[in-house]
This record gives structure tokens, sequence and C-alpha cells, in this order.
């Protein structure tokens, strides 16, 4: 069987629907093509993108990270304290440091404990929230110096920060995932946990890895968060847990672990985001956004098994021959 | 395109249909007046699009309410973003957490957009905010409401629906610091519940309660569904005589445990009022004219509204026991 992170396909398919998706909402209201609105959406999905990515290698090594959101508002919690306490030169390295810690934690948790992925990030994401609300009391951070915000919500060259952010991301985990060893071993791990462990791959070692990555992946999207809602907030964007996730099968990652892109988030990211803004755009309630998302998940997931990607991709081969 | 001439037709009949309302209409501008409320299809927030609903029919504004699946202030930053980009006249906002709005609502006053903020006094990029009521005195009314009920003593517990919610716990903050001073024979018996603004939450939540504290007397809700997820619990567990239940609520949701007597009184303001008097403000702001203290809005509670900044107070709570039950329809 050829080895393929995604089968190019079905990425080629989730183009097709992405573009649809944008024409179709295009006809419906015109001026969803219009620059103000590309530009809205380029800074709305920046930060659930990064959450997306966070969880990325989690679930290509064949776990999960419920963590993100709690770890995403730790972080801008600390770094909103430190901020506004005046230790501005201390703010960035520490709240990557303690995105990195929460991701030490589930590192423990999952490498060596060896707990279920699933319930040792449920478990810290009750944790690691329980103690932004803690720390906070329950209100909003707020106070910041007007630099930060005025910095993350600057769009220099019509190109909004947070994008900018995502778009580093992206491609550095992208080539991470590709080409390094530790990209190849984690897919190795998640389609095939006990061959790897007998092929030598360090395990522990490797899950620490994975999950401190995606703790400062997630670190960065608190940051972004920070500044969008120039305040720090011990609940904000707990929609965007499943959110993510969803955004992941959607990409074609195998919930099982093994396979899975970058660009294949990039293409589920930018097609929600179409959905979310569209229904917007044409006035449609808040409750058909739950209902296209879960539909396009259920007919994804059931498609898959059904047509089988990888005849599927022999079909379209013959058909293109 | 015939679609568009069907909805000329349409148009051109409603408007011989509206008569002279059509012709005093056609003279003012129609403006595009969204409300963006916490969470959309909660009792609540449907009667308030009630008020939004009566406010474009009065008017002939095109006004409408949108709002997220779940209460999430992500959810809500999102759909204000993309109102921006559709260019709307007026943005008028119910916010889950103020703070986190304050950059999107700031984009769009840059772009020329009238914010008219609700439940939010504290928020500092909208053009004006309204409030029902001045929220420590509304805290300190459901406090005297649940002294009323315990006759004065015995012990008690609190919910806000999430601990991060600022009015609640203004609301609560006031009760107890309400209760301190004037029911020292009561007493606070945990921190704060947090009930998620879910009424199962609340319930499961009384239920240990009342495991944890069985000489319980007292409960005071502030999401709308809390008190009816307490009265359950309190009914469940047959202490309906022992444990009595006060909050915010509307009639329809705590109805059937104000009639068996668990929940002694509530207390709201008519979201339904307030949408039409926020949207009212909107207009007259798109207009360019300006809010006076005590202005009369028109609207039973907004008669004679105090303006301090850009903040508008009305004095529009109402209390709703057995005895007026019947006289509410929502």
């Amino acid at each position: 069987m050829q080895r393929e992170d995604s089968t190019r396909s079905y990425l080629v398919a989730l183009f097709g629907l992405m573009v649809l998706v944008f024409a179709g909402i295009g006809l419906g209201n015109p001026s969803f093509v219009s620059g103000a609105s590309l530009s809205s959406m380029a800074f709305q999905f920046p930060e659930f993108g990064l959450l997306a990515l966070a969880i990325l290698p989690t679930m290509l090594s064949g776990g999960i990270d419920l963590s993100v959101v709690s770890i995403a508002n730790l972080t801008s919690i600390v770094a909103a304290l430190l901020l506004k306490s005046g230790h501005e030169g201390l703010a960035l390295p520490l709240a990557l440091g303690a995105g990195a810690a929460c991701g030490v934690l589930n590192g423990v948790l999952i490498g060596y404990l060896r707990l279920p992925a699933i319930l040792a990030t449920l478990g810290t994401m009750q944790v690691i929230g329980g103690l932004g609300i803690v720390v906070t009391g329950g209100p909003a951070v707020t106070g910041l110096p007007d630099w930060y915000a005025a910095t993350v919500n600057a769009a220099p060259g019509g190109i909004p920060v947070p994008l900018t952010v995502f778009a580093v991301v992206l491609v550095a985990l992208g080539v991470l995932l590709r080409f390094s060893s530790t990209g190849v071993q984690a897919r190795l791990y998640g389609a095939n946990p006990i061959a790897a462990r007998f092929a030598g791959i360090p395990e522990r070692r490797l899950i620490m890895t994975i999950y401190v990555a995606s703790g400062i992946i997630s670190a960065l999207a608190g940051l972004v968060i920070l500044g969008h809602a120039n305040s720090a907030y011990a609940d904000y964007g707990t929609s965007y847990v499943l959110l993510v996730v969803l955004i992941n099968i959607l990409a074609g990652v195998n919930p099982a672990g093994g396979s899975g892109t970058v660009s294949g988030v990039l293409l589920a990211v930018l097609l929600l985001q179409f959905i979310s803004s569209g229904l917007n755009f044409l006035s449609f309630s808040a409750f058909l956004r739950d209902l296209f998302f879960g539909l396009l998940l259920v007919i994804v997931m059931s498609l898959r098994v059904l047509g089988g990607q990888f005849r599927l991709a022999a079909w379209l081969a013959r058909r293109s021959a | 395109m015939t679609i568009k001439h069907k909805v000329f037709a349409v148009g051109l009949a409603l408007a011989l249909a509206g008569g002279g309302a059509a012709v005093t209409q056609a003279q003012t501008k129609k403006y595009t007046i969204t409300t963006v409320v916490k969470i959309a299809g909660v009792a609540w927030f449907n009667r308030m699009e009630q008020g939004v609903a009566l406010f474009a029919k009065d008017t002939g504004q095109n006004a409408t309410q949108v709002g997220p699946a779940s209460a999430d202030a992500a959810l809500q930053n999102q759909i204000v973003e993309d109102l921006i980009a559709k260019k709307v006249d007026a943005i008028t906002v119910v916010p889950n957490s103020p703070e986190s709005m304050e950059p999107v609502l700031k984009k769009a006053l840059d772009s020329k957009i009238v914010v008219v903020g609700h439940e939010g006094s504290n928020l500092e990029n909208v053009t004006y905010d309204v409030e029902a009521f001045d929220n420590a005195a509304f805290g300190a009314h459901l406090m005297d409401n649940l002294a009323k009920a315990m006759g004065e003593e015995g012990e008690y517990a609190v919910f806000v629906g999430h601990l991060t919610a600022k009015t609640h716990n203004q609301w609560v903050d006031a009760a107890i610091a309400r209760q301190k001073d004037k029911y020292p024979k009561m007493k606070l018996v945990a921190d704060k519940q947090e009930s998620l603004e879910d009424q199962q939450v609340a319930y499961t939540k009384t239920k240990e309660l009342l495991q944890a504290h069985p000489n319980l007397k007292g409960i005071q809700g502030s999401a709308s569904t809390d008190v009816a997820g307490a009265a359950l619990a309190v009914e469940d567990a047959g202490l309906g005589s022992q444990v009595n239940v006060v909050g915010t609520s509307l009639p329809s949701i705590a109805g059937p445990y104000i009639t068996s007597g668990t929940i002694k009184a509530i207390s709201f303001w008519d979201p339904a009022k307030a949408a039409y008097v926020v949207d009212k403000v909107a207009v007259m702001a798109l207009e360019g004219k300006k809010v006076e203290d005590g202005m009369n809005f028109g609207q039973e509670g907004y008669e004679k509204v105090t303006l301090k900044g850009h903040v508008i107070t009305g004095q529009a709570w109402v209390d709703c026991t057995k005895d007026n039950l019947s006289t509410f329809n929502f």
C-alpha cells in the first residue's frame, strides 16, 4: 500500500468544495467577495486555525489534545498579567513557557503514565481552565498597554498580523511534520504504536515533543486572542474545542492516527470560515452553522468509509487516464 | 430576473397595503440595525427578538436579531466582524464578555457604524449603552426578596451563569453585601455556584448543595434558567416547603415552580422593552440626535431615564409572584 499523508484526491475534493461554497455564497450576496469581507474573515480564522494546527500533531500520533483552548486562555492570562504589571519583556517568553509547561503536563500523563490521550487532556482541559478562573477570579483581565492590541490588530500591507502568525506556524509545522524525523516518527507511531515501539522509536520522548509543540502553538493562539480581545478571559472560545477537532477530521486527518497534513487543515479552516461568515452574510440562523458543520463532518466521514479513500483515488485515476 | 420582479411586486403590494404608514416611512431613511445577543434560541432572547420585531414593525426600520448557538464571546466577535464587513448601519449588542468585544466594537465605530450596548455598562467603544436598571440596586432587591421568603434567617446559596459574567456577579455581590448589612441571621454556605447558563447544570449543582447543606433554606439564581433547575431539584428532593428559590428569570421559564410555591418571586426586566429602547437609541444616533437625561422613551420603565456619560439607565425591573403570574405572557 502506498503511504501518503492524505490522499491527494481527497484534498483536491476538499479544495473543490471550498471553491463551490465560496462561489455559492458570493452569488447569494455579492458583497461577500469584497475586500472588507475577506479582511474580516482573515481576522477571524487565525485564532481557531492556530488551535487546529495545535491539535494536528497530537492526532497524527493517534492521540488528541482537548486542552488547547484552556492552554490558550491560560497563556493569554499570564501574558496579560505580566503586560499589565509592566514586565513587558517577560510577557512573551513566559507565556510561551506556560504553554510549553502545560504541554509537558500532557506529555507526562500520556507518555509516561500511559493515560489515554482523550481522558488525560479532558482532565487537563478542566484543570488548566480552572486555573485560569482561579487566577483571574472570573472577570476578564483588562488594562493592557495600548501597543499590544494595536500590534496584533494591525494589518501591514493589508495582511492582518494574526494571519501572518498563522501562516508562519502552518509552514513551520508542515516542514517539521514532513521532513523531520519527529514528524515521520509521529506518523509511524500513530499508524501502529506497537510496531513503532519495536522499531525502536523513543516513544516517551516523541509523545513529550508532540504535546509540548501542541502547547506552544496553543500559547501562540492565546497571544493572538489576547490582542484580538484586548483582554484575557478564562472562558474565551470554549466552543472552539469541538470545532478544531472537527477541522482536523475534515482536513483528512485519520482519527486513529497515522495520516494528515497541514494543507488539509488550511483547506478545512477556510471552508468552515466561508460557511460561518457566509451564513452571517445571508442572515441565516446561528443554529444552521452548527447544523452545516455537523452535516459536513458526518457526510465526509461516511463517504471516506463507504467509498474508501484509496478506491476513490483509483477511480479518479482511472477517470483521468 | 423573475425573483427580483417578485420581490418588487410583493414590496409594492405591501407598500400599497401599508397605505398612510408607508408614505410617512418613505420619507425617513431606512436603516439596517442588527442586534447581536449572547445566545440564540433561549426564552430570554426570543422575548428580546419580539421587541426587535415590534420595533421594526412600528418604525419600518430593517431591525433584526442574531446570536451564536452557544454563549461564547469568540463566536459573538465573529458575528460582529461579519456585520462590519456587511456594512450594517447600527449594531446593538448584549455581550457575553464586554471586555473581549472592545476591539471589534472599536472597529465598528471606526467604520462609522453606530454601536449600542445592553448589559454592558462598562463598555467603552459604544455610542450609547442602555441598562434596564442599576445592577447593584437590583442585586440588593433580589436579596430583599430572598430574605422575605426565608424569614430573614438561615443558610442560602447563590448561582451565577458564569463566574466570568459581569452583571451576574454584580447582582450576587450586591445581594451578599445587602445580606451582611441588613440580614445578619442569614448565612452564605458555599461559593458562587456556576450554572453555565444551563438548567441541567443548575439542577445537578442544587442536588449537590442539598446533600452538602441539609439545612439550606434559600437559593438565589442569576441566569434565567437557574431558578427552574434549582426548583426542580428542590422538589425532587421533597424539600419544597423548606427551601425557597428567588432570582432573575422569566414567567414562562419559572411559571410552574411559582405556581407550586417553590419559587417565591422572580425579578426581571422585559428584554423586549429593552431591545425596543436600544433600537430607538440606535436610530436617534443614526439621525444625529442626542439622548438627554430624563428623556422619555415611551416604554414602561424607560419613561424617565438617567444619562451618565454614555450609559442610559431606566427603572425597569418587574417582580413576578404567584399573585401576578397570570398577567405575563412571556
